[in-house]
């Protein structure tokens, strides 16, 4: 048990170490990139592009928590077929 | 070891990924904000046809190891076949949203949305064959015959048939030119996309075979003690 609380920890150091470099050149999107095909655009600047920055961080938000549930769930089925096994080899 | 380290790499990606989707990924000209559904869309179906193919394989491989040298492979066949089914239908799911999205309905009769509802059906019958075949002693090997035929359409019904009839899909990443149309930024949060959801998949495959192995010794010491 006392490995899986390593992981977790190591876990979150390593997702702020790979997000800090990211979070800190975010686009502004003030400045669209050209590039062909599947190019990118500048958000909508009119008066809801306030409100489709927030939607983003609300989907973000409701994504983000699905995951958390679901990475949970497994880790607790890893937990408990880890149990499982020991208990069959003691047996 | 390497389990743990797959694991605990799946933890740290699958967040990057999403925050990657979400924050840092531009969105696409014309389809907007809802082309970040690419991120998940893509690398689901690859997950399915990545399945599908490990199926196929396990398969090919238990009927031809006479021996029986290899473990469990008709386990590793069936389990592969599920999951792939499971990620068929969130291909589907995302695709329709999607498609909600760019084309105004969820349903199309596109031919990469008949493609792979034929290859889900397909799948279906598999599962459907398999549990009819419950007290049938060669079920582990039809099974496997009919996986490998399953494998073979793969390609056809993914690769080659959206490519043949016209589609209101959007151009394949990896389409005919052999050349990628898409930002670097993009690019790259659909790669760290793929890398997350390939490592799910593995990490929820061993999960299975190992729940899968210890039903089994289960099983067998309770014959052994009758």
């Amino acid at each position: 048990m006392k490995n899986y609380r390593y992981i977790i920890i190591l876990a979150l150091l390593v997702f702020i170490f790979l997000l800090s470099p990211v979070m800190a050149t975010v686009p502004s999107h003030d400045t669209p990139s050209v590039t062909s095909g599947m190019e990118t655009v500048s958000p909508v600047l009119d008066g809801n592009g306030a409100s489709r920055e927030s939607a983003l961080y609300t989907v973000l938000a409701v994504v983000m928590v699905i995951w958390l549930g679901i990475a949970a769930y497994v880790f607790y089925l890893h937990i408990t077929i880890s149990r499982l096994e020991k208990k069959i080899d003691e047996s | 070891m390497v389990y743990t380290l797959i694991m605990s790499i799946f933890y740290v990606l699958m967040p990057v990924s999403i925050v990657l989707a979400f924050l840092w990924a531009p969105p696409a000209e014309i389809l907007g904000e809802t082309s970040r559904i690419l991120y998940f869309h893509v690398p689901v179906a690859w997950v399915a046809v990545l399945a599908f193919v490990i199926s196929g394989i396990s398969s090919l491989l238990y009927l031809w190891d006479r021996n029986n040298r290899f473990f469990i492979l008709e386990l590793k066949a069936y389990h592969a076949a599920r999951m792939g089914l499971v990620f068929c239908v969130i291909t589907v799911i995302t695709g329709s949203m999607w498609a909600k999205a760019s084309w105004g309905s969820y349903w199309n009769w596109d031919p990469r949305q008949s493609s792979i509802m034929v290859l889900f059906l397909i799948y279906v019958a598999y599962f459907s064959l398999y549990s009819a075949m419950r007290e049938n002693s060669r079920r582990d090997v039809l099974a496997s015959a009919y996986l490998v035929f399953a494998m073979v359409t793969v390609p056809f019904l993914v690769f080659v048939i959206p490519r043949i009839y016209p589609s209101l899909h959007p151009d394949p990443i990896i389409n005919a030119q052999r050349k990628i149309n898409m930002d670097p930024a993009m690019q790259l949060t659909l790669i760290f996309s793929m890398i997350s959801f390939t490592l799910f998949f593995l990490y929820l495959y061993t999960l299975q075979l190992r729940a899968a192995i210890l039903q089994r010794r289960i099983e067998e010491r309770h014959h052994e003690k009758l």
